[in-house]
């Protein structure tokens, strides 16, 4: 399946919603186009809705772990939401939950950044 | 050399004055003839008025013989312009009055050799001086209808010819300023058509210096003007074309310099082990992944073992597995705890190249002696054990997270260390993910799954089987895809 990306507003939050495989072949077609999503405001805190995806390769980790450093670097934020049970694995097996935060569900997602707040 | 061409502006200048004088020259022909017809037919008119007049008012004079009276109606007709004479002859030809008085009494003779009649059927003569005369004649009627003869005045048909010289004059003056108009109108016209070639010429002429930003300027709307465009498109082309060629020799040039890095780390034998073998197998993807294995030997018949993988490719990921390799041959030696060792290779590189980078390694301990493997890994997949004596397939995953994400003692606190008794006809399996992610044609990848029921298929077998039955096995899952990591796969067995 091919890889797509596509952003929605919840409020202030934006939720990107990403679906199909992310691997060395795609992973630039992610920076390009969550640098356009992000480069289109100030500093904003994200959710990386990842319902869809269906494999996550270690080159899109590494975007991932790119991408949260940036957005802090700038005073941004995120977050990852609905990890499939695979990525989940990896997600901690290779120490990104030590890194960026995770939840089950973008609502959640949505909801820690108010609590935060 | 340049070759000799006949120019556009010549051409053009050629052929506008060729159609320029074609259509004077018509255009004279017409005219001329025009004003001849014009002209004789005036003459024609004024004689024929001459020559009534006397023929109405000389009767009465020559009947009562007034020959003075007769000869001033004659000498008044000669008033008018071109006439060369006038006279009236009776019915015989005897001619009764003259313009000049010697001739009466005399025949009449024509002025000349007759030569044609006009449109208005009177002849012209040519005398014997060489001039043309017209001759008009007309009945001369007395009162009481009585015919006395035929009043003759001849015209000087010169007259015309005079006329028509002013017309040649104004049309060959007509015509020079025709030429010189279409010359100055052929000039403008090849200038406006060669300049924009020449600019054309001169354009393609720096492109083919190799110059690809020389633009060529033509506001012209019309064909040249398009042609000048697609010009620039076609250089615009070439640029990135040549651009992209750059590129990719660069790129070329890259991949070249990663894989020599890549190729001068990998360890072209391995030490001599006793009862243990080693086998290995590498390809790199054509971007070259940043895979990296190695069997240290340690003090003690202790072997450091290694499998690990920059996440990254070309220069960048090879030279951080460079970093990676020194520091771990340095830290292995230094400290038998993998766990230190995988600790140290964390902070070492976190200090020399900071965030942005991150690498799975798995890292083992082999005491050939006591036969016992203590490994430790920093986010990298499961690895595999063959158990000669079962025979099943163990897979061992120690948690860690991966080189470079988290520091010091969130690393550290980490790191699970497991230890494993090693038996005879155990074997190891090490692999990168270039072999659990290779992707068939169709969709799906290898996954770990295939992977250990390879070694379940070919475990009781040498190592270097080992390894390649799960190469070819990952070959005809892909189907012969173009591998898009690098793949690297270690085995060691032991055999005694």
């Amino acid at each position: 399946m091919a890889f797509e990306i596509m952003e929605n507003e919840d409020g202030e939050i934006i939720i990107v919603e990403l679906s199909g495989e992310l691997d060395s072949s795609s992973v630039a077609a992610f920076s390009l186009g969550f640098r356009e999503i992000t480069g289109k405001r100030s500093p904003k805190k994200y959710v990386l809705d990842l319902k869809g995806l269906e494999f996550i390769s270690s080159a899109g980790w590494t975007a991932f772990l790119n991408e949260f450093k940036q957005l802090r670097a700038s005073g941004g934020d995120l977050k990852l939401a609905a990890m499939r049970q695979d990525a989940k694995r990896v997600y901690s097996l290779v120490g990104v939950d030590g890194v960026i935060e995770s939840h089950e569900t973008v609502k959640e997602a949505v909801k820690s950044y108010a609590r935060k707040s | 050399m340049k070759e000799k061409h006949i120019g556009i502006r010549r051409e053009i200048i050629t052929v506008i004055l060729s159609l320029t004088l074609a259509v004077t020259a018509i255009m004279s022909f017409l005219l001329l003839n025009i004003q001849k017809k014009s002209l004789t037919n005036e003459v024609e008119l004024r004689g024929l008025s001459i020559t009534r007049n006397i023929a109405n008012n000389i009767a009465d004079f020559i009947l009562i013989k007034y020959d003075l009276e007769a000869a001033k109606i004659l000498k008044e007709a000669m008033q008018n312009k071109g006439v060369r004479y006038a006279m009236v002859a009776d019915q015989n030809g005897i001619i009764l009055a003259h313009n000049d008085m010697t001739r009466v009494k005399t025949v009449y003779a024509p002025p000349g050799r007759r030569l044609y009649s006009t449109p208005g059927n009177n002849a012209v003569y040519e005398t014997e001086s060489g001039e043309k005369v017209i001759e008009f004649t007309a009945a001369v009627v007395a009162k009481r209808k009585a015919r006395i003869g035929v009043a003759y005045v001849g015209i000087s048909y010169d007259l015309i010819g005079n006329a028509l010289k002013k017309t040649y004059i104004d049309i060959t003056l007509v015509t020079f300023i025709a030429v010189f108009l279409s010359v100055i109108g052929a000039f403008l016209l090849s200038t406006a058509i060669t300049k924009p070639i020449y600019a054309l010429a001169e354009g393609a002429r720096i492109a083919g210096t190799g110059d690809l930003n020389h633009k060529i300027l033509i506001k012209n709307r019309n064909e040249l003007g398009e042609l000048a465009d697609a010009f620039n498109t076609m250089t615009d082309g070439l640029k990135k074309a040549q651009q992209a060629e750059i590129e990719k020799l660069a790129m070329e040039k890259e991949l070249e310099i990663a894989w020599k890095i890549q190729d001068s780390l990998l360890p072209k034998s391995f030490p001599e082990m006793k009862k243990y073998e080693v086998a290995a197998f590498y390809s790199p993807a054509k971007e070259i992944g940043g895979d990296y294995y190695d069997v240290i030997p340690l003090s003690g018949g202790r072997f450091g073992i290694v499998m690990a993988d920059v996440s990254g490719k070309g220069i960048p990921a090879a030279l951080i597995m460079t970093m990676l390799s020194g520091i771990l041959n340095m830290e292995a030696a230094a400290n038998p705890d993998p766990v230190t060792v995988l600790t140290k290779l964390n902070e070492g590189l976190l200090a020399k190249v900071g965030g942005g980078m991150f690498a799975t390694v798995f890292y083992a301990v082999l005491d050939t002696a006591g036969n016992s493997l203590e490994m430790v890994s920093a986010g990298h997949h499961e690895i595999f054990v063959y158990r000669g004596a079962a025979p099943r397939v163990e897979s061992y995953c120690p948690k860690g997270a991966a080189i470079g994400i988290l520091r010091g003692g969130e690393f550290g606190a980490r790191l699970e260390k497991i230890t494993l008794k090693v038996e005879t006809g155990d074997k190891l399996l090490l692999f990168t993910d270039g072999i659990s992610e290779a992707r068939a044609d169709g969709g799906g990848r290898f996954g770990m799954e295939r992977a250990a029921q390879s070694l379940q298929k070919n475990g009781g077998r040498p190592c270097r089987t080992i390894v390649d039955g799960l190469v070819g096995d990952v070959e005809i899952f892909t189907g012969g895809q173009e591998q898009s990591d690098d793949i690297a796969v270690l085995s060691i067995g032991r055999n005694a």
